[in-house]
């Protein structure tokens, strides 16, 4: 065992640990040195970094519009695809806490034996199937490491089919506006924690502003939601 | 003129009682419109209660309890609406041409409002969905419940007004009493002996609506020895210590007195309460659902109704039934907030008053009720008139200007409630002379004073709204009315 993987092993869940410990990296799966000199990974032909200089594409995904308006936002992110951990090493700069899925445990031996994330495993996450997750959080969205997506097209497929649905429980103004705000006879004026529902902190109050007419059936049923929780 | 509608959808999410006195309603709705079918939307404690109804053609039932655990429990915001969205489609039909909604509150009128109506009938959400609007009507109702004592519209009545039509339909609340439940009646109530089978409800909602335990413990030996009655015991099995206690004042009174009571308290289900109040010779009580129920099954009623409770609003509805009613200056109270301590006006109908009342009732004659005659209590029966239920003087008595007000009120808000309903001056008259005494009494010296009545509020709710030739019409049968009172 390589020292990374001891120390990185000793910063996981043993219900992680237990299966990374006894996988094995396929064949196709071939490590080499960048050309900046930090390890990359190819498999079957497929490179799951940059042959240059992997921790540059790595800050350039961290540096991205898009993760910069997560971060502005607030969101939790739930990251695809562990790959080698160079783009979770620069996330981790930017985010206090993480999300890994990865459907292979050794993609994470691999990653474990060849790169020290002992400083960011505190605040990782690691998680293999559907089954470690016990819901969709509010407030979490998906970031895709493509050549991950690439390689595990059917659970990158799965995974993002579950924070879709996650999303329309995900409770966060901006997304309440673009749901919530064309629906007919209905208009979102407002969206705060909810302090009437004290075990689901993430979760927003809607306040409702009438629109001339009857209320349609969707207004009708988030007004019989408010009266019925209301004191 | 549009057609009659052929369905109609009567919302009622309330308890036992109210379900009872809305039974005229749905009577009513029938009767007017004969090829209609009637479906009931009822909280599930009420299901069985419902589809006993003749009346009813379907019911459909609104778990409130289910509802309210899907809003605390159901999971992310967007969840819990999808769950409820789904109990909302369960509930079918969806379509009706005519929706009425008999609670006002803002949960029924969101229920109201996932059924599609052509025409709504009730009080509704209003515009900006925080408010109800409420039935026409309700702006007279509520600004006579300022001065309640003006009051002499019965809540069934006017729920029956929701059927429209000028006259009274129902000849009482309607509640079936299955074979099963006389049976089990049977079973549990005492053989048929010499003297008559009376039941006591000896709770109240509140104790401000009780009689005091002592008094019933007097009446029910007084009867025992006087009339060879056979007392039953009723009330929730929560009121069994109310029990407990008058069988304890009865013990000291007489040793072997208890031993003679059959104590249903908390014994019965609500199909075998009916059994049994149908088997009953007489039912003493207060302003209960036991009352409404005992009314429903045309048991005889002897109802004491004190504190908060005014039979005017709340009494048995139908004919003969016998109420004592307190009468001090602060009556009605509003229930919870009188500060009187404890209570007095519960101790002034006497045990001897009601077993005279009693008497009369059981043996089929006008109670004699003279010696106990005094300003601070009245004696009324109920009668079925035109309109509906009315409790009047059970012995001729003066008239007063405050009842010269509260009855010319009734006739002008009687027309205003059901367009359709005449005022009959003849039979004004007739009822004044019937029940009051000629001549000068010593409140009618001054002309009715009409300032300190509600009428101000309620003429400019009249006109707030636009209703002129209401408001017009109004004020002159209410002149009309109290121009007939025998002059003083």
């Amino acid at each position: 065992m390589t020292d990374f993987l001891q120390r990185n092993l000793a910063l996981v869940e043993p219900g992680v640990a237990a299966p990374v410990l006894e996988a094995v990296p396929p064949p196709e799966a071939v490590p080499s040195r960048s050309r900046r000199g930090a390890w990359t990974l190819s498999l079957a032909g497929v490179s799951l970094h940059s042959r240059v200089d992997p921790l540059a594409e790595a800050a350039t995904l961290a540096g991205s519009e898009k993760i910069r308006d997560m971060r502005a936002r607030g969101v939790k992110p739930a990251v695809f695809g562990l790959g080698l951990g160079y783009h979770v090493l620069a996330l981790a700069e930017l985010f206090p806490e993480l999300t890994v899925i990865e459907p292979r445990p050794w993609m994470i031996r691999l990653a474990f034996s060849l790169v020290d994330l002992t400083g960011v495993l505190e605040r990782l996450r690691l998680v293999l199937g559907p089954n470690d997750l016990a819901a969709p959080w509010p407030g979490a969205e998906l970031i895709t490491h493509a050549a991950s997506a690439r390689i595990n097209r059917e659970e990158y497929l799965q995974w993002r089919e579950f924070f879709n649905a996650g999303a329309a429980a995900d409770l966060s103004p901006d997304r309440l506006e673009r749901a919530w705000g064309n629906i007919p006879g209905f208009e979102l004026i407002r969206s705060e924690p909810a302090f009437r529902e004290p075990r689901d902190p993430g979760a927003l109050v809607l306040a409702i502003r009438a629109r001339p007419g009857p209320p349609t059936e969707l207004e009708t049923l988030v007004l019989l939601m408010e009266e019925l929780l209301s004191p | 003129m549009t057609a009659p509608e052929s369905r109609i959808l009567v919302i009622q999410l309330a308890r036992f009682g109210d379900f009872l006195q809305t039974t005229p309603l749905l009577t009513a709705l029938k009767a007017r419109r004969p090829g209609a079918r009637l479906f009931l939307l009822v909280n599930s404690p009420q299901a069985a209660l419902a589809r006993a109804n003749p009346d009813v053609d379907e019911v459909l039932v609104a778990d409130l309890g289910v509802w309210n655990h899907i809003a605390r429990n159901g999971g992310p915001y967007p969840e819990k609406i999808a769950a409820l969205g789904r109990l909302a489609r369960d509930l079918q039909p969806r379509d009706f041409d005519l929706v009425v909604n008999l609670n006002t509150s803002r949960l029924a009128a969101l229920l109201a409002g996932l059924f599609r109506a052509d025409r709504r009938a009730g009080p509704a959400l209003g515009p900006d969905r925080a408010g109800l609007v409420p039935a026409p009507w309700a702006d007279l109702i509520m600004n006579l419940m300022t001065r309640r004592r003006l009051i002499r519209f019965n809540l069934v009545d006017l729920l029956a007004s929701y059927a429209e039509g000028g006259e009274r339909t129902a000849a009482g609340l309607t509640y079936p009493v299955s074979a099963q439940a006389r049976a089990q009646a049977r079973a549990i109530l005492p053989l048929p002996g010499p003297g008559p089978l009376v039941g006591f409800q000896l709770g109240s909602r509140h104790v401000s609506r009780q009689w005091p335990p002592d008094y019933f413990a007097r009446l029910v030996l007084d009867l025992m020895e006087q009339y060879q009655a056979q007392p039953v015991f009723l009330g929730l099995e929560s009121e069994r210590p109310l029990g407990a206690e008058v069988k304890a004042r009865l013990r000291d009174l007489r040793a072997d007195a208890p031993d003679r009571v059959t104590d249903l308290m908390g014994r019965t289900s609500l199909e075998t309460l009916g059994g049994v109040a149908a088997g009953l010779d007489l039912l003493v009580a207060g302003d209960t659902g036991t009352m409404h129920l005992a009314a429903a099954v045309k048991t005889k009623i002897l109802a004491l109704f004190i504190g908060p409770a005014w039979c005017h609003e709340t009494g048995p509805y139908g004919e003969g039934q016998v109420v004592l009613q307190t009468n001090m200056g602060c009556s009605p109270c509003t229930e919870g907030q009188a500060n009187c301590g404890d209570h007095p006006c519960r101790k002034l109908i006497g045990p001897d008053a009601v077993l005279e009342a009693a008497a009369g009732l059981l043996n089929n004659r006008p109670p004699r009720l003279g010696p106990w005659r005094r300003p601070e209590l009245r004696f009324f029966l109920s009668r079925l008139d035109r309109f509906g239920v009315v409790f009047r003087p059970l012995l001729p008595e003066p008239l007063e200007r405050e009842e010269v007000l509260a009855l010319a009120l009734r006739e002008a808000g009687r027309g205003y409630i059901r367009p359709d309903y005449e005022f009959r001056p003849d039979l004004f008259r007739r009822e004044l002379l019937a029940c009051y005494l000629p001549g000068p009494s010593a409140g009618r010296e001054a002309p009715v004073d009409l300032e300190t009545a509600p009428l101000p509020r309620i003429l400019a709710g009249l006109a707030r709204r636009g209703e002129q030739d209401q408001a017009r019409r109004f004020v002159r049968t209410l002149d009309q009315a109290a121009a007939l009172a025998p002059p003083a």
